[in-house]
Order: C-alpha cells, then structure tokens, then sequence
C-alpha cells in the first residue's frame, strides 16, 4: 500500500477520496487551488497544500504544480478524481516519470483507450456490438459518403471528447456539412483536437454503463449496470441500478460480455464501458471511461464495495482478492445530482453562499457532499454541490426513499436543481422507468416539471 | 459613478463536464472610488465587433442604474437585457477569499508543519499572521471586535452572504467591518485560527496580487501581474503595488531558494527577482511586488512551500515593516475572491492610480 495520497482533485470527490484513504489508513494531502480554501475536503485534510489560483488551468489541470506537490508533501501516489487530469495519459506518464503512482489505469492503458473512435474499433474486435459509424473523418467529403452509408440522422461526435461538447445531431447532407465546421471548432477549443466521427443516431435510447474492476494480473469482475438516462444536453442528472429497460437475463448478458472484452483489450483499475440500449433492447458500446465515475455511490450501494478503495488497492498492485461469483448487488439504488443551477434560466450555473444547508438521513440514504451551511460556491468549477443516493430493496422503495430525503433535503442561498428532481420523481414516465436520453431536451425542463406538478 | 473599467478574461472553464454558456461571458470588473464599492460584472456580448465600445457604453449609461438599484434590493445578483447584451452584476464574491488568500498559505502550512521536510521555518508564518493581527487590532478598532463576535459562529453564520447582513452591504466602513468579520469566521474554522482572520483582512490584497503571477511575471508589478493572469494584455496597470503587505509570496508549489547576495537589507525595486521556487527542477521567479529593502526570510532555503505562500519580507522606505498592511486594511476587501474580480485585489492599487486601459 501506498506511504501517502495526494489528493489531486476538489469538491465532494475529493472528501469521498480522503474518506477512502482513512478507511484505509492511508495518510492524505488534498492539494487545492486558491478558490478552495474553505471547502471541506480542506478543511477536514490532516494535511493541505495550495498549489495554485483559482484558474484550474494553473492548479487542478497544472500536471506540474500535483507532481510538485506530491513530492514537497512526500507522497507517492496521486488520486486524480474525476474530470481535470484524470484521464490524461501524458499526465500519468509525468506521473510516472517522477516515480510517483498514477490511481488509475497505467499511461499506457490510457493511451490506447484515449480515442474513442480506437477504442470502439477495439472492443468490437473483442465482441461488443458497436454502433454503426464511421472511423475518424478525414474531409467533409468523407463525412457525407459515410453519413449516407449509415443513413440519417447521425451524429457528429469528437474523438477527443466527452461532457457532450462538440456534439451535433444532423438529419441531412446540408445540415451535417454545417455542422462538421462548428464541431470541430468546438473539440479543437474543448479538447485540443478537432478529429471527428460520425455514429448512427438513435432516435429514442437509454444510456446504460457497465463498472468493471480489474486488476493488474488480469482479474475482474463487473458491478453491474447504471441506468444514466435522465439526461439534459448529455449531463447525466439521474442514475439509477439496476436498469429499468433490461430484464435480468439481458442485464447478466450485457455485464458479462463488457467484462470480457475489456480484459481481453488489456483494460486495467476501475472503468465504465457505456452502451445506448435502443427500444428493442439492443445495446451498443459507446466509450470507455478509464476513471473513478460521478455515479459510482449508485453501484457502491448495490454491492456494499467501497470502489474508490478499491482502486486505491489495485493502484498498489494488490490482487483483487474476489471473484464474481462473491458480487451480489442487492435492492435498487438512485442518485441525483445536486448542482448549484438555475433550471428556471436555462441550468444557468449558480455561485454564491449557501445559507442553510441540512442533510436528509435515515435508511437508505446517503449524500456525498462537501458543502456546509456558510459555504461559498466558488464560480470556477463545476456546479455539482453533491449526490444524494437512496437504496431499497426494490425500486418502489428507493423512489419512496428519494422523495423523503430530496424532501428533507434544505440547500438555500441559491438556486439548485433539488426541486427539479422532485418534479421528476412525480413524473409518470420516471416512475414507469421508460426515460430516454432525449426527452428532457425534447420536451424542455420547464415544461417537464409544468406536467409533473398536474 | 465615475468607475474605471477593466474588461478581463472569463476564468476558463475547467471542469469538463460543465455547461458551456458561462465560458462566452466577458467579465468586468468595475472599481469605484472606495474599493468596497467594487462590483463584478459579467457581460455577454452577442457580437465580437464594438465590443469595447459597447461596454463603454453599457457602464456609462446602465451601470449606475444598475448598481444602485442592486444595491437597493438586497440581492446577490441581478441581471438584465439590452440588445444583443447581457449584464449580469454580481455583489462582491465576499468568500473567505480576502481572508483565505492571505490566510491560506498560514494555515495550509499549519497543518502541513509537522510533515513537510524542513518545516521548521513554518512556525514562523503563524507567527506573521499573530504579528499582524495583533496590529489590525491596534489600527482597526472598529473592525477587529467584530471579526471576533462573530468567530464563535465560524462556519456556521452565514454572514459572508453579500447582501446577507446588513454589514455586508457595499460601501464605507460597514463593509470592511463585514470583510474583516468573514475573514475572521475563515480563520476560525481553519488551523491557523484568529491570527489567519484578521491578518487576511488587512493584507490580502496585497499578498494575493504577489502571490499570483508565475515566474514568468516576474517583471510586473504585483497588481499587474496578477492581473495578467487573467488579462493578459489587457491590464498595462499599476506597477504601484503601493497598496498593502510588503511580501513576496510563492509563484508555485516547490522548494523556495533565495537569490545569492539578495540578503537582508538590499535594496529591491517592484519586479526583482530576489529568490526561486523549484518546481520538478524549474525556477519559478519571486518576485519583489514593491519598491523596499529585503528583509526578514519567511521561509528558509530548500524548505518545501506551497503556492501564495509568504516568502520573503520587504521592508517599506521610510516606515516600519509592519505598518503596510495596516493603513490599507479596506481594500483588502475588494479582492473579492473571484478570478475575475480577484484582480480587483490589485484593484486598490489600479483604482488608486487611475491606470484602467479601458474607458473612463
């Protein structure tokens, strides 16, 4: 195990990161940015070191001023969290270079699934059901054969990318030739990288994920699936487990083959494959995200695995020390992400101090937070304020759950999306489990949550 | 309102997964006369062309309206549309920032004392902070009792909210009594306690704004450096840095190594480099943020310190070391926390020399 964890990350990942560490007894530093002083993950570290302003670009994306970090504070690891570095491959390299431990899959692994054009290509090697699509698109020319070939509408998609920028949905020639420009000045200002394909749209889908643990010596196992269709603009709002859409024979199938192929494509640590699942139930492998996920308390609470410590352990190459036949994911389990955003105004991220602030409690339910009455939301970063995740033996039961706590739940001072997942927890079509990707965008927030309160 | 103008750069979305929409804004940061007044604005232009022209405009004809009628509700923000525009003006970001930049570093390293090698010069800074606050208790009669009523209350009060207490309202005296306050509450809630608060009322300015630009700042000055780092070009501003604490702060996370011959005593100009921070084997430059002489060492040579972190010492021409902070308490407040008003830490500094490249 490791001597010392820096925490390279903020917010309520990196409270869940440090917990993990103390449960392992693992000392910790969390390195924060000058914004982040006050946050909780700060203010409960044994240990803290400021690493640079507010700017993410010169603290929380500065490979230079973690690493640096790391090796002042004397550790020799660094839990990347989510977003910022944590799937940088070129980052866990420099990482490595300074004989420090990357948590997380080796440069190497990164590497070889950072482009998720490659990567479909590979896990359809290895038996996943891909979606009809294109490899990357070499001219517009190109784009408009391979559109025809798969047939519209189709979807223009960023190789390089992720959090539903530079995407583009076209139903013909004239639109797909429109939106190839746009696309690829948006990946090349996103992500630094303007290659693009193009996939098979379809129309009406769930977006279902499978989490995979898998260690260095080529154990694995899944955890089973989240169901992350409630989205708006491809931010996932709401996840749950198991799947509404799949019956349990399906769901075994679908785990089980992602498990596979990802071992055989050489995968290693914690990971999600995500698959579309279509109306009749067909599933297609999406992308791969080689990082600890937002939603991991869903499966968290199913299967009673501490999965942040987990990658922790497979990090420091201990064996994974079970096998599948040990998972035995139980109940159902939801989770709403709470973000300081204005849904009357369109998600508009919210910043400013949290006046009140209580917890829901009771059985079942668990909120991963940092924030705290007096807090002051930093305009800097992400919007998420933290994740409440309710379990019950049945799904019926969680929802029951869920509308306690999000009911005793109090964030005030600014806007937050607490009311808008009561709305959808009153919603027929959430209650029935048919949500599909599009349909908060397709219907539009405002009028969704008009319906649910009829 | 006769404010000067600064059109800086929107903080970069970091986080991956955020919305796009607030990465097009523009933000404004507009100092008034008194610095406590200061306001963030942020403004969304609809076309490219005229833009600076168009913001002159807004502030010249809006921005008064604007203003007092925010000022008039209470709120923490309002916004409104004109043509292709949209202003959004924010109350002063009146996080812990003030205090916690200044504070950060202390207590930061507090907590880090035990661990860190070559940690002994750490006490040290506490000390500083100690050191200050008992002196913005003999200068600030009116601010320090109130940052000490409302310590108890720490994280618990939510008196930081702009708007949110009467203190907190912008303007004069009653605002820094709120700052000082807030930043007492920070300090409470953190390791380093009521030395951190206070100290970082009265200095933060100052160590913020030096604390902000890389090496590669070196040669602004403190307030204009720091505004580089998010304007670049846009803020040819106040190589004054008149304002506040003579401390030169770390550029970067590393080990500090003071410049051969820059010893106690020399005399420094605004932009020297008079010392180094090692960041995987590259010299950050630390930079002197105002005209004096070296003074005491903050840190010792190799010791491991971490960003914004109080290195070196400048003693002022002509006065006591520790008498910068302490007359320029008040705009400390300014500093406002947010990247882009956190220039506006540099913005006592600006306002006070008139230098805006922008309009008025």
């Amino acid at each position: 195990m490791f001597g010392k964890i820096l925490i390279a990350n903020r917010g309520e990942i990196a409270l869940r990161i440090l917990r993990a560490c103390r449960q392992l007894g693992v000392p910790a530093v969390v390195a924060y940015s000058e914004a982040d002083i006050d946050t909780l993950a700060v203010q409960q570290a044994e240990e803290a070191i400021c690493i640079g302003p507010a700017d993410a670009k010169r603290s929380y994306l500065s490979a230079a001023a973690i690493i640096s970090a790391a090796i002042v504070t004397g550790c020799d690891a660094i839990h990347p969290g989510y977003g910022f570095l944590s799937e940088d491959d070129a980052f866990a390299e420099m990482v490595r270079a300074h004989g420090l431990t990357f948590i997380g899959p080796s440069a190497e692994v990164l590497e070889r699934f950072a482009s998720k054009a490659t990567t479909r290509h590979l896990l359809a090697e290895h038996g996943l059901p891909t979606i009809p699509g294109s490899g990357l698109i070499r001219d517009d020319a190109h784009a408009l054969e391979e559109a025809e070939r798969i047939g519209y509408p189709v979807l223009v998609k960023p190789s390089a990318g992720g959090g539903g920028k530079g995407m583009r949905m076209v139903r013909s020639p004239r639109e797909l030739e429109q939106a190839l420009t746009i696309c690829r000045s948006e990946a090349r200002a996103a992500f630094g990288d303007d290659s693009l394909y193009l996939e098979k749209w379809l129309e009406e889908n769930r977006h279902v994920e499978v989490q995979v643990v898998v260690d260095r010596y080529g154990n694995a196992v899944h955890l089973g699936e989240r169901d992350c269709s409630v989205q708006r603009r491809h931010q996932k709002l709401i996840e749950e487990a198991p799947t509404p859409a799949l019956g349990p024979e399906s769901r075994r199938h679908l785990c089980e083959s992602a498990v596979q192929a990802v071992v055989a494509a050489g995968y290693e640590n914690v990971g999600t494959l995500e698959f579309l699942v279509d109306t009749e139930g067909n599933y297609y492998f999406i992308e791969i995200n080689c990082r600890i996920q937002v939603e991991h308390p869903v499966t968290e609470m199913l299967t009673g695995i501490d999965m942040v410590a987990e990658q922790i352990r497979i990090a420091a190459g201990e064996p994974l020390g079970y096998t599948q036949a040990d998972v035995d994911p139980r109940g159902h389990a939801i989770e709403f992400r709470i973000t300081a955003e204005d849904v009357g105004h369109d998600f508009r991220p919210q910043a400013g101090t949290i006046e009140e602030f209580q917890a829901p409690g009771g059985p079942g339910v668990r909120l991963d937070s940092h924030i705290y009455r007096g807090y002051e939301v930093p305009p800097y970063y992400d919007s998420l304020l933290g994740k409440l995740v309710v379990h019950g033996p049945d799904r019926a039961t969680a929802i029951a759950r869920a509308r306690t706590a999000l009911a005793e739940l109090r964030i005030e001072g600014l806007e937050t999306t607490v009311a808008f997942h009561r709305a959808i927890l009153s919603h027929p079509v959430f209650l029935e489990g048919g949500f599909t990707t599009n349909l908060l965008d397709r219907v539009g927030p405002a009028a969704f949550v008009a319906a649910a309160r009829d | 309102m006769g404010a000067e103008e600064r059109v800086t750069q929107p903080p970069t979305d970091p986080a991956p997964a955020r919305s796009a929409d607030p990465e097009k804004a523009v933000s404004l940061a507009v100092e008034a006369p008194d610095p406590a007044d200061a306001l963030a604005v942020s403004v969304t232009p609809g076309s490219r062309p005229g833009a600076a022209e168009a913001i002159r405009r807004l502030a010249d004809d809006l921005l008064p309206a604007l203003v007092a009628r925010l000022d008039a509700s209470g709120l923490g923000e309002l916004e409104v549309r004109t043509d292709a525009w949209r202003i959004r003006l924010r109350k002063p970001y009146e996080r812990r920032g003030p205090g916690s930049a200044a504070a950060s570093p202390g207590s930061g390293l507090h907590r880090a004392a035990g661990t860190v090698p070559g940690s002994a010069a750490r006490g040290a800074r506490p000390a500083t902070a100690a050191e200050r606050h008992a002196h913005a208790e003999s200068t600030h009669p009116g601010t320090t009792p109130a940052a000490d009523g409302v310590q108890p209350g720490a994280g618990d009060d939510p008196l930081a909210t702009p708007g949110g207490s009467s203190d907190a309202a912008p303007g004069g005296p009653a605002s820094t009594v709120s700052a000082a306050a807030s930043a007492g509450s920070a300090g409470g809630s953190h390791a380093a306690g009521p030395a951190a608060g206070p100290h970082g009322a009265g200095s933060a300015a100052g160590a913020h704004a030096a604390g902000s630009p890389p090496g590669s700042h070196g040669g602004g000055s403190a307030a204009g450096a720091h505004a580089a780092g998010s304007t670049p070009g846009s803020h040819p501003a106040a190589p004054v840095a008149s304002a506040t604490p003579a401390v030169a702060t770390s550029p970067a996370v590393g080990y500090f190594v003071p410049r051969e011959g820059w010893t106690s005593g020399r005399r420094a100009q605004s932009g020297d480099v008079i010392g180094y921070v090692d960041c995987l084997g590259i010299r950050q430059e630390v930079v002197a943020p105002v005209d004096g002489f070296i003074g005491r060492l903050l840190a010792q040579s190799g010791e491991a310190v971490e960003y914004g972190q109080p290195l070196v010492q400048l003693d002022l021409p002509g006065r006591a070391p520790d008498d910068g902070p302490a007359d320029t308490g008040a705009p400390a407040r300014a500093d406002a926390g947010q990247a882009s008003t956190a220039p506006s830490g540099a913005g006592p500094a600006a306002a006070a020399s008139a230098p805006a490249s922008e309009g008025a």
